[in-house]
């Protein structure tokens, strides 16, 4: 599987006086088991960008093939997209509308036109992978969940799709902390199972710990593509357009100011906590050890 | 999907009809339909219709924004001209149809009706063209207010208009949040038969409905919070306050319709 | 310093029956201080805010703010101009279809005088640093500027307490920040009390005292320091320490010295002292 942008350029309304380009020139390819994080300031196009992965959007300039099938020509199955290609909104619990779980999740695999024997075992797979238990909760009103079942639940309804590209916009605003590390949990676990992903995101730990490559844009162009350790050792680029910079990687900048030698290239937690303990453990390093002897391993 | 819809259609300006108080323009607006259904004859039309053009000059509103408002009600205009053609049977036929017959009478008449729906929806646009939303609200509740003294909920008519007003964008933005979303879960709102393009809206209207509700729940208390009561004992941040061209405004407007009542007398048998 | 809520065995349950969102808390709030509250969803933090300006009446208890009763009705609107609140949800506060109209909202529901409308207008969005969009209309703002304007709207009533169920839960970090260091500047220069219900441990930690929320009860009550420093406890309570914390623990257990950091700064300087 092969999606790919090539020069698309994305104008809302053109012609009229409310006219604006969100998104400008960009050419990106995403590939079987790539974990890309797509991050840049609030109205740099991400969200526009999303929408163009599955032809929700059109490109006013530029092209969006599949598998080398430009996807906007005449004659090309739409519902071939949406399957291969699946979109969870932001704050996706906001569109389940079913009376039971089993058949919001059912919306999108009826809508392919399956068997409803397939339907159903979709179902269960679906709510399987995200952690709900098809024989309690699948009955249930969605509307009974609990805030992170309820947005588990809505991406049940497009990985039932079986898409074979998962693009998610900030799939853990408004979630609290262990819902979001349960939830991104489950995105790299659909990624090992050979799901590609493409997330947007706010948070930079999530990108430096889960994803193969980050793609920065800003003002709707793309600015860096690359392995999070690439683009996050221009931090000061990053800073300047208002995006944070992982925590250990701001950890380092300070440390190295300070003339500790903390590698450049850690941007994750176990990387710093690694890189720590070499510094300032027991077995090496001149750490306080030296001076009051160590009070190591309680 | 939706982000074309022209939200609002206040045109900014600093024109004597922007400046004049939002009660006068809407006393105004009253006494110009009153003008226009005291206006019985064709020839009496000639001072609505000069008032309107005078108006529009004065408000100095582009010509175009005004017809614009038209745009939507063509098939109502024409669906009450051929009504009223019909409805109405004199003796002087003009062409006989068989099954139906026009009349004189029935033409004059459904001319009459569609001029004055035409300057009626013209009249209330260059209110809203020269009106911003706040003023136009403040304007209709304290208009109303006298009505209170017979329960009408003036207040909270006004803070409906208000609220429906700022949430408009915002609902919009979320149908077409809705709409993309389960259009990713294959979703087809275009095709099919009217049966089945009505069945496709549940998708849409349900997450639609319970996100209203939710809004409105927050809303209220979010407003709770900040010592809203109702309308008693409430201040306004915005003084109206008449002034000498709301005055004269007035009586132009008076004249109007003195005018075109007797002029509609005065021409009553001509035609 | 003197307490300015106080809540006296306060439970609070939204069925007659059902269980008890809060259960049983017995807390104050001393005037001018900065608290953050947190816990994970269902905790019953929101529950609790809500009983700070008597939008919701303890089923048990009793809540004062300033020494007035909230179940007390001629206290209501009282209370309320004393103790504002922001909620979670930026589009779902602002009334008006002008920003200047919504800050006046609340000026105009205590029948402020429109005279002196204005000056407290003004006053109150530049305090919250949105005076240059005080004719914009609302939807046309990002939500972090939308949380700064329910701040003005709050702002412009003279509150003594500024109560933040989840401001900052719908925000982009950006928005997060601004919003933060605008309640930041109003408890430093204003005095004003600020409880700021979160679930971002890194907010947490620029707080002067903590309490952790677990099944409508206060299970933990402290400064970040310590509070931070129980980290089983907190997992216990679906909560993480902040990245910091979690690496100056570890480093901790190696090396014993190094004390509990809450800030990248923190760790940075700790270690620069143990490197020379």
């Amino acid at each position: 599987m092969e999606l790919k942008l090539d020069h698309v350029t994305h104008t809302y309304q053109p012609g009229s006086p409310f006219q604006a380009t969100a998104i400008r020139d960009i050419s990106l390819t995403v590939g079987d088991g790539d974990f890309t994080a797509l991050i840049g300031p609030t109205g740099s196009g991400k969200s526009t960008l999303a929408q163009h992965l599955n032809g929700l959007l059109k490109p006013t300039e530029g092209t969006v093939t599949l598998d080398g099938e430009d996807i906007h020509q005449k004659g090309f199955d739409r519902r071939r997209v949406r399957q291969q290609v699946g979109l969870v909104f932001q704050y996706p619990e906001t569109q389940l509308f079913e009376e039971t779980v089993k058949k919001d999740i059912a919306f999108g695999p009826r809508n392919l036109g399956l068997s409803e024997d397939e339907i159903a075992e979709r179902v269960r797979t679906a709510m399987e992978q995200v952690g709900l238990d098809f024989e309690n909760e699948g009955d249930k009103s969605p509307f009974e969940l609990s805030g992170g079942k309820m947005r588990r639940c809505a991406i049940a309804g497009v990985i039932a799709m079986r898409p074979k590209v998962l693009v998610l916009d900030e799939p853990t605003a408004g979630l609290d902390p262990e819902a979001r590390e349960d939830l991104m949990e489950m995105v790299a676990d659909l990624h090992r199972k050979g799901t590609a992903i493409v997330m947007v995101t706010h948070s930079m730990d999530d990108a430096a710990k889960y994803c193969s490559r980050t793609v920065v844009l800003e003002k709707g162009r793309v600015v860096m593509d690359g392995a999070p350790r690439e683009v996050f050792s221009r931090a000061e680029e990053l800073t300047r357009m208002g995006l944070d910079v992982p925590q250990v990687l701001r950890l380092g900048m300070l440390l190295r100011e300070k003339g500790i030698p903390f590698p450049e290239d850690a941007i994750r937690e176990e990387e710093a906590e690694k890189a720590l303990l070499e510094l300032f453990g027991n077995r090496s390093g001149p750490g306080l050890q030296d001076r009051k002897g160590g009070r190591g391993h309680a | 999907m939706l982000d074309n819809f022209a939200f609002g259609q206040y045109y900014p300006g600093t024109s004597v009809f922007h400046r004049m108080d939002p009660r006068m323009k809407i006393i105004l607006l009253i006494l110009y339909i009153a003008g226009i259904f005291c206006a019985g004859t064709l020839p009496s039309f000639a001072v609505p219709l000069l008032f309107m053009v005078f108006s529009i000059r004065m408000a100095a509103v582009p010509l175009k924004m005004v017809f614009k408002s038209l745009k939507p009600l063509r098939f109502i205009l024409i669906f009450t001209f051929v009504l009223n053609l019909f409805f109405l049977q004199g003796d002087k036929v003009l062409l006989d149809l068989g099954f139906a017959r026009i009349t004189r009478e029935g033409l004059v008449n459904a001319v009459l009706y569609a001029l004055r729906l035409v300057f009626l929806v013209m009249g209330s646009s260059l209110l809203t063209l020269t009106t911003a939303p706040v003023p136009l609200t403040d304007g209709l509740e304290r208009l109303l207010s006298p009505l209170k003294a017979i329960r009408f909920p003036a207040h909270e008519m006004a803070m409906m208009m208000t609220i429906a007003l700022r949430f408009i964008p915002t609902l919009l933005e979320e149908t077409d949040k809705i709409m993309k979303a389960q259009s990713a879960r294959g979703a087809d709102f275009e095709s099919g038969n009217l049966i089945q393009r009505a069945k496709a809206m549940v998708p849409l209207l349900v997450p639609l409905f319970v996100s209203s509700f939710r809004r409105a729940g927050e809303l209220a208390m979010a407003m709770e919070a900040r010592c809203y009561h109702g309308g008693e004992g409430r201040t306004r941040l915005h003084v109206l306050k008449m002034a000498r061209r709301d005055y004269i405004a007035l009586a132009l407007g008076i004249a109007m319709v003195a005018m075109t009542v007797a002029l509609s007398r005065l021409t009553a048998g001509l035609i | 310093m003197n307490e300015i809520i106080r809540l006296e065995k306060v439970s609070y349950a939204y069925e007659e029956d059902g269980p008890r969102a809060v259960d049983g808390l017995d807390l104050s709030f001393e005037r001018g201080s900065f608290t953050a509250v947190l816990g994970h969803n269902g905790s019953g933090k929101s529950t609790m805010a809500k009983m700070m300006n008597g939008l919701f009446l303890p089923t048990e208890g009793r809540v004062t703010v300033d020494g007035m009763d909230t179940a007390d009705e001629k206290n209501t609107w009282e209370i309320r101009k004393k103790a504002g609140m922001i909620f979670q949800n930026p589009d779902n506060q602002l009334v008006a279809t002008v920003v200047t109209d919504d800050v006046a909202f609340g000026l105009e529901n205590l029948g402020v005088p429109p005279a002196e409308m204005p000056e407290r207008i003004n006053w109150a969005l530049e305090q919250a640093g949105m005076a240059e969009h005080a004719f914009k209309a609302p939807h046309l703002l990002s939500g972090g500027q939308k949380q700064r304007v329910a701040i003005a709207g709050v702002l412009a009533m003279r509150p003594e307490i500024i109560i933040c169920d989840e401001a900052t839960a719908m925000l982009d970090p950006q928005g997060r920040r601004e919003v933060l260091s605008v309640m930041e500047k109003l408890n430093r220069e204003q005095g004003i009390t600020v409880i700021w219900i979160t679930h971002f441990m890194e907010e947490a930690v620029r707080f002067s005292r903590l309490l952790v929320m677990d099944r409508g009860r206060v299970v933990m009550d402290g400064t970040p320091a310590e509070v931070f420093s129980d980290e089983e406890k907190l997992e216990r309570m679906h909560l993480r320490l902040p990245v910091m914390a979690r690496l100056s623990m570890k480093l901790r257990k190696e090396n014993g010295d190094i004390p509990l950091c809450l800030t990248a700064e923190d760790l940075a300087r700790e270690a620069e002292k143990r490197w020379n």
